[in-house]
């Protein structure tokens, strides 16, 4: 396709062109000073959304994503309140403020039936991908890991140590303190649940304490 | 080009319209590369990759109930600091001698049909066959086999896609031609069933063919020659996440039909990449590759093997910092190299960190 007359007019109308974009993108550097979200941050979407809400809540018919950052929703401010809340304070690999958290809300029809999200926690060989699908009001219905690096993995996504996380809610969690962690309420259903491995609780500990952020996470962007 | 640009200061405008339930993403890229070869000294190109700066723009269509659309557009310009800027050397499109040009990468719409197991596909996007379509190395220095099994690794056309409990499939159509969008009655057809789930069994395995009339191109860009190569393949790939491994391999055979010469030989490549993070210090990725590729494989006419590895390091939540070595194990033309490469690669939102080193 030959879209211009001749190779030198072609070759000067390139120039000018890659002169543009230069100048372009130096010009637009105001704008894109603006805080939006990067990739480049390790965000913690789901592998296959489709796939996986449709596994999670088998009833649904769609799905609508939503992707937010601590950067555009309230900075440091923000991030110095969940970090209060947590107990801990943000992980430098793996919680940047810039990391952009996805949160699927899930339809049957035109009913909003609940909501899948994920968090991602530094783990003992790695980064654990915990992933949480809640009712409404940020209900436990299903807990499993997108990824976990522990030669233990098995155990950890054995069925019923899974399950014992149904029905948990934030309140349940803020009784868990990541610094010594402990969970401070021994009547908190979050008592019951144990270590499925004997080596340590590394894992154990870090999926109680990315669970529990996820939650705030979750209650903060979305509590209205 | 006048396309891509119209695009560029549409997307990038700060009146940028924004319509009713899209959300958009925009990032800034920068990639300085700079490698070094005991045979031909440094080079500025290498790996599809070289010194650019570039941008993405990422958006999602949602109605009241759901997702409908995903678009995506991703381009740098590139500058290949093995050749001087002329007239000559400045967007001809052709990688080998361009110093200056721009390049596409991601170019597509992508619409929701059926809660995902038939999402259609148009635009400039891989075509269906090996890991290429399952990973993204754009940004990476290790690269998968399609360059050579291909000729390129994104291509002009459609596709459909879906995702069932424990498998997927993915079919295209495209133009066979690369980036640059030529017609000389040239058509690429191919399809990937994959069987697995990584996020619940931890592996990938796929099944993939291609068949198809291939334009020839320098790397999928610049028109070489009206000749047609009838190319059919098929191949394994399997991805396997163990413990703090990541490793994944490709198989893939087949035939290269060059229609003008009437010359027929049969092709083979196999591919492995393992990537570790060190439980420590989980910033630092230690990364290997080996690459085997058989030209005219029944008479064992060429055979081609690299293996290359290194260190990937986020530096910080902008900045990946990347270091390879690359030794060719045995190469027909007699020609083994090695060879050192570096990157520095920035990726966000703004422009505001290229300089930030600090780690965070």
């Amino acid at each position: 396709m030959k879209l211009w007359r001749n190779k030198s007019s072609r070759v000067k109308r390139q120039r000018f062109y890659c002169l543009l974009l230069t100048a372009y993108c130096l010009l637009s550097t105001a704008y894109s000073m603006l805080p939006t979200v990067s990739w480049a941050a390790i965000s913690c979407e789901l592998n296959d959304p489709d796939r996986d809400t449709r596994r999670l809540f088998p009833e649904s018919t769609g799905y609508k994503t939503n992707v937010i950052t601590i950067l555009e929703r309230g900075g440091e401010t923000l991030a110095k309140k969940i970090e209060e809340r947590l107990g801990d304070s943000f992980e430098p690999v793996y919680e940047t403020l810039d990391v952009p958290h996805f949160y699927y809300q899930i339809f049957k029809g035109k009913e909003h039936i609940g909501w899948v999200f994920g968090a991602n926690q530094k783990g003992e060989y790695g980064a654990l991908q915990l992933i949480l699908a809640t009712d409404l009001k940020g209900k436990i219905l299903n807990f499993y890991y997108q990824r976990i690096s522990s030669p233990d993995a098995k155990r950890f996504r054995d069925k019923g140590f899974l399950e014992s996380f149904k029905g948990l809610t934030l309140n349940d969690f803020l009784n868990y303190d990541p610094k010594t962690e402990k969970v401070n309420d021994p009547a908190s259903p979050l008592s019951r649940i144990k270590n499925p491995i004997e080596r340590n609780d590394i894992d154990f500990k870090a999926t109680l304490r990315g669970l529990k952020k996820n939650l705030i996470q979750f209650n903060e962007f979305w509590s209205r | 080009m006048k396309i891509i640009i119209l695009l560029l200061l549409y997307l990038f405008s700060g009146a940028t319209y924004v319509w009713a339930g899209e959300q958009s993403l925009n990032y800034w890229e920068m990639n300085m590369f700079q490698g070094f070869s005991k045979e031909k000294g440094q080079f500025g190109r290498g790996n599809d990759s070289a010194k650019s700066i570039g941008i993405e723009h990422f958006s999602k269509f949602s109605g009241e109930y759901g997702d409908w659309l995903t678009t995506d557009i991703q381009l740098r310009l590139a500058y290949n600091s093995d050749n001087t800027i002329s007239d000559k050397t400045i967007g001809t499109g052709d990688p080998e001698t361009d110093a200056l040009d721009l390049e596409l990468h991601n170019a597509y719409a992508k619409f929701k049909l059926l809660y995902g197991r038939a999402d259609i596909w148009v635009g400039h996007y891989e075509p269906a066959f090996g890991q290429e379509p399952q990973m993204d190395t754009y940004s990476n220095l290790l690269q998968t086999m399609d360059m050579k099994n291909i000729g390129f690794k994104m291509d002009w056309g459609t596709g459909i896609r879906g995702v069932f409990t424990g498998w997927d499939y993915h079919l295209t159509a495209t133009l066979g031609s690369g980036m640059g969008m030529h017609f000389k009655g040239n058509y690429l057809l191919s399809g990937r069933i994959g069987l697995g789930e990584t996020a619940l069994t931890d592996y990938n395995l796929g099944l993939s063919v291609l068949y198809g009339d291939v334009v020839d191109t320098t790397d999928g860009r610049k028109l070489r020659s009206n000749n047609l190569t009838t190319k059919k393949r098929i191949g394994i790939d399997a991805t396997y996440l163990y413990r703090s491994f990541d490793i994944k391999g490709e198989v893939d055979y087949g035939m290269d039909n060059e229609k003008s010469v009437r010359y027929a030989h049969d092709v083979a490549g196999t591919w492995v990449q393992v990537s570790y993070i060190l439980p420590e210090y989980q910033r630092l990725h230690i990364e290997a590759q080996q690459e085997n590729w058989f030209y005219n494989l029944s008479e064992g006419e060429r055979y081609d093997s690299t293996i290359t590895a290194g260190l990937s390091y986020k530096l910080n939540g902008a900045i990946r910092l990347r270091i390879y070595y690359a030794r060719d194990l045995y190469m027909t033309s007699g020609l083994s190299d090695q060879r050192i490469m570096a990157q520095y690669y920035y990726y966000y939102p703004t422009p505001g960190r290229l300089l930030d080193f600090k780690p965070e």
